[in-house]
């Protein structure tokens, strides 16, 4: 009987790596990964697996069985770990990178979506947007081992440089909560916007608000970058003080910032109007406004933070923006819906998760062309993550 | 004038929620700091001590989380209800929310269009909605203009731009339908583009909901909308209802 079970137990962990094998007709050991900083992880939500592509082949060498609508993937390179969330499944499924098995299946909240990892690399914070909740995960321990409640539907979240705090973006409200580590709770909110004014006969109050979907830290952690979509600005959290220092007056209908990787720049798409605010972050100025697309999901920067490229997901382009001569530097058509991208950390290479098509396209970034259609990725890949690039979702 | 309850340090919400009443609160004067203190840090229940202490026109209002599509803007609902050519050669545009998309869709729909007979904005179904949308729905019709609305609350009345965004539409003639659905900010626009757009107004009074209200986070399932600042429009009365210039003809759907 035991050695029935000791069969068993090695099946369950070896067979997900095999299904996942066959299905990418991979034949490699279960070392595979030893240096999981070479390759961009795709969830792909359809198909319900993670797609692993080697940045110096640009293909798929792998794809690993996780839970249903995987949205974000999450790598720990310390404790070679990847995480996915499963937004239908209520669940995270941690995988093991030198196996390729999953490790864990972990129940969390209603429909966790958002995560970010500690800076040591031991802690996951998952946002469960359904539920108004922050689960925080310890990766070694592979379990739950807090629940933070009083969020308005969490989305990004950003760890504290030393990883005490977490600062939640509320997409449902118009403050950020702060989240004490230590205490699992929340332990501030700092405005960024008054309440949202409505002039309406039986509103539903629930139609389509979009309070703040990210607060982007600089490098070393003193400001943050909170976008609110009805409020039309940018607030700057000074997060050791943890108070707004000032609103920047954007376009219609912001998104969230990004930063550029040498922090000089936060730019906020504005998919109220279709364009760019670029924003000096030692100014604290809008240096520039340029035309951008329609439903922006996303922006990249690369080649030494030359050139922006601006993802448009309603009209399947990346819209190219010149940092240094800050004006529009022409548009690169893609053959699919694209969501979300990841620059390689040398800024050489952007891969672009192109949904409806199954496929990534790689971006050579200097030259600003798609230099190769990455095949066999999945059912509708949703975005793109790598060790030590700047990561960020939908 | 409320006076914040004792609360334990670090109750942020509770805090917001305070600040909130005392800001935009005129119409919760019948609540009390200590009818709120019995609830404790508990914000729901301090929400309905608002509600039902106030004069009525607070509420709370239950939130459907919309899904992760919405919310990332992959789907959004139209705010037009399409476009007809009346008999007249005008076109009649139906603006019928003030949805997320509301100033790209209807820009962009009037530049397609042959406006050159006049326009006639149908606002018959237009219940309201987001207030800066609206002002910049105007904004394509009337240009940037200071001081174009006065909000009015317990401090004082303080005047309101109506901001630009290019130029506005250029429209022979520019004629508004309104209704007895016609509410808040879709009653709103049709008094500024009257008043500042030259617009006719055509149909039946209009509801006459002239006051803002603001959405105040409870938690992650309830909003309190807070009854704030009552809406002037000079020249224009909305209380009771925003007068046509003339009815429309008898069955009539457009003039």
């Amino acid at each position: 009987m035991s050695c029935f079970r000791s069969i068993l137990r090695r099946l369950s962990f070896a067979l997900p790596a095999a299904v996942a094998a066959v299905v990418a007709g991979w034949s490699g050991g279960a070392t595979a990964l030893e240096d999981v900083g070479r390759y961009v992880y795709v969830p792909n939500r359809a198909s319900a697996d993670v797609a692993i592509i080697d940045t110096v082949k640009d293909e798929v060498v792998v794809r690993v069985p996780v839970g249903k609508v995987p949205h974000q993937v999450v790598v720990a390179e310390t404790l070679a770990k990847l995480v996915a969330s499963n937004t239908e499944d209520d669940t995270i499924s941690v995988v093991n990178l030198k196996t390729l098995a999953v490790e864990a299946t972990i129940k969390l909240g209603d429909t966790p979506e958002h995560m970010a990892l500690s800076p040591d690399g031991a802690l996951l914070a998952v946002g469960n947007i359904g539920a108004g909740t922050v689960s925080l995960v310890s990766l070694a321990e592979v379990r739950e081992i807090a629940r933070v409640t009083g969020l308005i539907e969490p989305h990004n979240l950003t760890f504290s440089p030393d990883g005490t705090l977490i600062y939640v973006a509320n997409l449902g409200a118009d403050h950020i909560s702060v989240v004490d580590v230590a205490k699992a709770g929340v332990v501030n909110e700092i405005s960024v916007a008054e309440p949202t004014p409505l002039a309406a006969s039986g509103h539903d109050a629930s139609a389509e608000f979009q309070g703040i979907v990210s607060v982007t830290g600089t490098a070393d952690g003193r400001l943050g970058f909170a976008a609110h979509g009805e409020g039309n600005t940018l607030a700057v959290i000074d997060l050791q003080r943890q108070s707004k220092v000032k609103d920047i007056q954007l376009g219609e209908l912001p998104w969230r910032a990004y930063g550029t990787a040498d922090g000089r720049f936060m730019l906020v798409p504005n998919n109220g109007e279709r364009s760019v605010s670029i924003i000096s972050t030692a100014s604290l100025e809008v240096v520039a406004t340029l035309p951008g697309g329609a439903d922006m999901t996303g922006v990249n920067t690369g080649w030494f933070d030359s050139t922006a490229f601006v993802i448009s997901r309603g009209e399947d382009k990346a819209v190219l923006l010149d940092l240094v001569g800050m004006k529009n530097a022409g548009e690169i058509a893609l053959p699919g819906t694209p969501e979300t991208g990841v620059t390689t950390p040398d800024g050489r290479k952007l891969y672009v998760a192109l949904s409806e098509a199954g496929k990534v396209a790689v971006i050579d970034t200097r030259a600003r062309k798609v230099v190769k259609m990455i095949d066999g990725v999945g059912e509708e890949p949703w975005g793109a993550t790598m060790v030590g690039a700047i990561g960020y979702c939908h | 004038m409320l006076v914040a309850p004792a609360v334990a340090a670090g109750e942020g919400a509770v805090a917001r929620l305070l600040e909130a009443v005392e800001a935009h609160g005129p119409a919760t004067e019948g609540v009390t700091a200590e009818a709120l203190g019995r609830c404790g840090t508990d914000l729901l229940c301090a929400a309905r001590r608002i509600v039902a202490g106030g004069d009525g026109r607070a509420r709370l209002q239950r939130r459907d989380h919309p899904d992760t599509d919405t919310i990332r803007w992959v789907t959004t609902r139209a705010s037009l209800g399409g476009h007809t050519q009346a008999s007249d050669g005008r076109t009649v545009v139906a603006l019928e929310r003030f949805g997320r998309k509301v100033e790209w869709e209807l820009r962009a729909a009037l530049a397609d269009l042959q406006l050159g007979q006049g326009l006639v904005l149908d606002l018959r179904d237009n219940r309201g909605g987001d207030f800066g949308r609206m002002l910049r729905v105007a904004a394509l019709f009337t240009g940037a203009l200071p001081d174009a609305l006065y909000l009015v609350d317990g401090s004082g009345r303080r005047p309101v731009a109506i901001p630009g965004n290019g130029t506005p539409v250029a429209a022979r003639a520019l004629t508004v339908l309104v209704g007895p659905e016609t509410a808040s900010s879709g009653e709103i626009l049709a008094a500024l583009l009257r008043r500042y757009a030259g617009a006719e107004l055509a149909g039946r009074r209009t509801v006459g909901k002239d006051y803002l209200l603001r959405v105040v986070a409870i938690d992650q399932n309830w909003r309190l909308l807070l009854p704030a600042e009552r809406v002037e429009v000079p020249g224009e009365t909305l209380a009771g209802g925003l007068v046509p210039d003339r009815p429309l003809p008898a069955g009539g759907t457009t003039p």
